[in-house]
């Protein structure tokens, strides 16, 4: 049975058909991380034992692999970092267990830049992820182990985080599909706290319509999570094809002057298939992004220094002499703008600006129905290149932080290969609680142009 | 903004975290400086009048539990105890603060 | 030069008390810890573990704006939790949820009534704010090791603090037990030092009484802390002012510090210096959204606030001409003053002088006691000590006769020197009588009888 590269829910078809098992499936995956993992250093911890689900609900036969700063219980969870290089959490983040109470099974943890800080998993206290598409170069981050993981299609989907560009950054430099949602829509419960305020799962997956499925599954308010929305989960499946006729999409400005000319042409060539579906596309002003910068890098190092906190080594893992200089940097930054006679001219006029980026795109979205732009100002780097940047990681996100501070959802989505043959994208961005108009805009994409062969492409390195 | 050793060690202390070697000290004090100097750019932005955006959305207010409900998540001392660094029978341990 | 003659302590209070609620602050494991076994009371947010988050127990709330109307506080209807930060063992996040700039509750008074002379006193003492934070788990110092049981990470803690109104150590010996009174008589706390679930640092320092009357505030203040009884704070205060007196009389000023209080040696220590200096870093709490209360919530607590207990003793005194320390018992606890109020209107009739001074003298001093909250039974035996009881004389010797007849071996035991056997034979007598004779006549009449 011909299994790369199929989506989930086709396998998950083939299951419930009984053409195929769940387990024959999942050992199909194992042979394959077995395979590449060693090459990629996609995953950190692998199940390698089957265990069949305890139901077969809704999401019996997905197989998903999660990256590692979502607790499992069990089973080893590290976000990546020597400080918790023992912790077996003794309980599921929310997230997990509601994949595994609809039937799902998680086949490994997957890599990230330690604590999630970072656009490059090359923080990581683990070793670096691989670009599938070049192993010369990162993957991007900080969920680049389950962009590598499917986009090498050792697992068909994965559960990553987005603090500011962590899911949509490394989808886009391995040319999958990353979903953010509103922040809000999933529970963090579980989930590793980077900023408190900003962290969303998020989803990575080569088809959309398996992104759409994931995402009722996992979606809705959760009462551990305070911090969670009560807004009932759409039915983002049965809508997937009901895109809208009529659309106003806005391309930021200021988001393409601050891009490399090959990924300023992708926009515009995605412009023009836009309006080949009938819609309406045109440049439009929005705040420069670099202010976002500044609101971002504050706020999430004051939330960082905060919520790394607990790790004192005396419940569980290690002492604060394994945080690595990546993590000590941002803690001491965020405890210098929350210190007394900082606080106003730093914290403070931050959490200012970023409600006047809310407005902003709060205007923005009176008048367009999403926004259209670009994910990431280059191509990937190669590995070990981020040290020539100052601030690096911020620098990388700059097209994402905007979004992540005002809360709002987007979806990156692969459009090609430069003349390197390494991955395009785009990302649209909508207004609070519009992922059901995402999932649609990025299946209509997907359905017209298959994302231009890339998976094909790609796995044909990856047999 | 410069940051000078005394201000590294004041942070070192409230971020409980220990700092000797040299060159990292050195690293940590630029980058900090540099980042510093560049989110300064917020002053350019007048916010006058502006509330502070805590959360990225007010909508979402008056989140509690009920008191007295059901514990779904109590863990057993052994469970907890388990992943201690160091324990003493039913205790957690660290070496004596007092 | 500051004249040693006009040296006035100057104390302010901070008080913590423990919610009764069933639930912790922000997780659904117990608050009621007390007596348990270590650590058996846990879960991964009392714990602070990776990914653990926090959701406020809304009780708590509700109780905390409870203490805030008794206190007289304006009430905010909006306000939010924030993160206070420190490294301590006990404090499992290295940040305790508290509240900076939104307390719960503002600038109110408590007003506390003194017996000073025949005549009761009342003062008024300032609630600078009233506000919810978490607790912490506790240490416990042995060896050379250091112990932490985390049962009481994460339990509903009220701050109370009020100004530096307090110059005495009576004053504030009575006013922390008005609040445990006022506290437990809203059901918010058992408010029990020895446990624990009542805590209590004063602020002492010594000030300069000016000509005006006013008192000028020196610049430090030493905060007290370990202080686990009435007894003890009061004698750490009195021990405190002292020490700063005889520093003053150097001609130096005290430091300002932590000093904790060592309950064998009856002194104070120092404890941790810069206090002042320890930088919290308070920002708000991004994982609990804001709290905005409805008025009709807020109201509907008002509406069920219980008259508070010094003014229920304000109308026993002066309604009932009853002595302050017999208001204060009635008032120890709601269902006493239920219960007194109830039969004072049940004996209305009975016609017997004083009835409201004498009730409560018999309740106070335990001349009848009281058996399951029954009015009826109480009455009766009130009635037979003070009501007006026709006496049936007759009957009292036909009784004494017979109970003594009845049980012969009490009355050895009576006669071996066994003083409750008397006792024993009055009651197996009263219970024939039933009411047609007072209790002590019918003991005079058995002891007559068995004297003879």
């Amino acid at each position: 049975m011909d299994i790369l590269g199929r989506s989930a829910l086709s396998l998950r078809k083939s299951i419930k058909e009984k053409r195929v098992s769940l387990k024959e499936i999942y050992e199909y995956f194992l042979e394959r991380i077995d395979k590449y993992n060693s090459l990629l250093n996609a995953f950190l911890t692998v199940r390698n034992d089957f265990t069949k689900p305890e139901r077969e609900g809704y999401g019996y036969g997905v197989i998903a692999s999660i990256k590692d700063n979502f607790c499992t219980k069990g089973i080893r969870t590290t976000a990546s970092s020597k400080v918790l290089e023992n912790f077996v959490p003794p309980y599921d983040a929310t997230v997990v267990e509601r994949l595994k109470k609809s039937g799902g099974v998680i086949i490994g943890k997957t890599n990230l830049d330690a604590w999630a800080h970072g656009s490059s998993t090359e923080t990581s206290d683990f070793g670096p992820t691989k670009n599938p598409w070049d192993t010369t170069r990162v993957p991007g981050g900080s969920s680049g182990g389950s962009a590598a993981a499917v986009a090498a299609y050792l697992s068909p989907v994965s559960i990553g985080s987005e603090t500011a560009g962590s899911v949509r950054l490394p989808a886009a430099w391995c040319g999958v599909v990353g979903f953010k949602p509103t922040y809000g829509r999933i529970s963090r419960y579980g989930l590793i706290a980077m900023a408190s305020s900003l962290d969303c799962p998020g989803i990575l997956a080569w088809h959309v319509e398996d992104v759409a499925f994931l995402l009722e599954i996992l979606a809705g308010k959760d009462k551990f999570d305070a911090t969670t929305v009560e807004k009932p989960v759409e039915k983002y499946m049965a809508e997937l094809e009901n895109y809208p006729k009529r659309m106003r999409i806005g391309v930021p400005k200021s988001y393409l002057k601050v891009v490399k000319k090959e990924v300023e042409k992708n926009i515009e060539r995605v412009a023009r298939i836009f309006e080949k579906f009938g819609w309406k596309v045109e440049e439009m002003d929005l705040m420069d992004p670099k202010y976002a910068i500044s609101v971002y890098t504050i706020v999430q190092r004051a939330e960082v220094a905060s919520n790394l906190a607990r790790y004192d080594g005396i419940r569980f893992g290690f002492g604060r002499d394994r945080f690595g200089f990546e993590a000590k940097k941002r803690i001491i930054l965020g405890n210098f703008v929350l210190s007394h006679g900082y606080y106003g001219r730093y914290y403070e006029k931050a959490q200012k600006v970023r409600r006047l980026i809310i407005l902003d795109f709060k205007k923005a979205f009176e008048k367009y129905d999403l926004l259209l732009a670009p994910v990431v100002p280059s191509e990937p780097l190669k590995l070990g290149e981020f040290e020539k940047y100052p601030f690096f990681g911020e620098a990388m996100d700059v097209l994402n932080e905007a979004s992540s501070v005002a809360g709002l959802p987007a979806i990156s989505l692969p459009s090609g290969v430069d003349k390197n043959n390494l991955p395009l994208s785009f990302q649209l961005i909508g207004p609070s609680f519009s992922e059901k108009l995402l999932l649609q805009v990025g299946y209509k994409f997907q359905k017209e142009t298959e994302f231009f062969g890339m998976r094909e492409k790609l796995l044909k390195k990856y047999p | 903004m410069k940051i000078t050793d005394k201000t590294l060690d004041t942070l070192l202390e409230l971020s409980g975290l220990v700092v000797k070697d040299k060159k990292e000290r050195e690293a940590l004090k630029k980058q900090l400086s540099e980042t510093l100097s560049y989110v300064e750019n917020l002053e350019e932005i007048d916010t006058e009048g502006v509330e502070p955006a805590y959360f990225s959305s007010d909508e979402n207010k008056n989140q509690f539990f009920e008191d007295g409900e059901e514990n779904k998540r109590g863990l057993l001392r052994e469970e907890a105890l388990k992943l201690a660094a160091e324990r003493y029978k039913k205790f957690f341990k660290v070496k004596r603060i007092l | 030069m500051i004249d040693l003659k006009n040296l006035v302590p100057v104390i302010g209070l901070e008080i913590h008390v423990e919610v009764n609620t069933a639930s912790k602050m922000f997780c659904q494991c117990r608050a009621n810890y007390f007596g348990s076994e270590p650590n058996i009371n846990v879960c991964p947010v009392c714990l602070g573990y990776p990914g653990a988050l926090p959701v406020p127990n809304i009780k708590a709330i509700e109780k905390t704006i409870r203490l805030a109307l008794g206190f007289n506080c304006r009430v905010r209807r909006s306000f939010k939790f924030d993160r206070k930060h420190y490294f301590y063992p006990d404090l499992p996040k290295g940040y305790q949820i508290s509240q900076y700039d939104t307390p719960i509750g503002e600038n109110g008074f408590l007003e506390v009534d003194f017996e000073s002379k025949e005549k009761v006193v009342y003062k008024k003492f300032r609630i600078r704010r009233v506000h919810l934070e978490e607790d912490t788990g506790k240490l416990l110092h042995e060896g050379g090791q250091t112990l932490i049981d985390y049962n009481r990470s994460g339990v509903p803690l009220i701050e109370i603090v009020t100004e530096p109104d307090f110059h005495e150590v009576e004053e504030v010996v009575r006013f922390v037990e008005e609040v445990q009174r006022l506290v437990r008589w809203l059901d918010i706390s058992d408010a029990d030092m020895e446990k624990g679930s009542m805590r209590l640092e004063p602020n002492v320092s010594l000030g300069e009484k000016l000509l005006s009357g006013e008192i000028k505030l020196l610049d430090y203040k030493v905060e007290l802390k370990n202080i686990n009884s009435f007894r003890f704070a009061r004698k750490a205060v009195e021990y405190e002012i002292e020490r700063q007196r005889k520093i003053f009389e150097k001609g130096e000023v005290p430091k300002q510090e932590t000093r904790g209080y060592d309950e064998t040696r009856g002194i104070t220590f120092s404890q941790r210096k810069k206090e002042a200096e320890q930088d919290y870093r308070y920002f708000p709490e991004p994982d609990i959204p804001r709290v905005e209360l409805k008025e009709e919530f807020v109201e509907k607590i008002k509406r069920e606030l219980p008259v508070l207990p010094i003014k229920e003793r304000r109308e026993l005194i002066e309604k009932y001409s009853l002595r302050l320390s017999d208001a204060l018992v009635l008032t120890r606890e709601k269902r006493l003053l239920d219960f007194y109020k109830q039969l004072l209107k049940e004996l209305e009739n009975e016609k017997i002088e004083k009835l409201p001074q004498r009730l409560a003298n018999a309740i106070v001093n335990k001349k009848v006691k009281i058996e399951d909250w029954d009015t009826e039974k109480f009455k009766e035996r009130f009635l037979q000590l003070f009501g007006k009881v026709e006496e049936d004389l007759v009957l009292v010797e036909k009784v004494a006769r017979e109970v003594i007849s009845s049980f012969p071996k009490a009355v050895q035991d009576f006669k071996k020197g066994k003083e409750n056997a008397l006792m024993f034979l009055v009651g197996q007598a009263m219970r024939q009588i039933r009411g047609k004779a007072k209790p002590n006549t019918v003991k005079g009449k058995i002891l007559e009888m068995l004297r003879s």
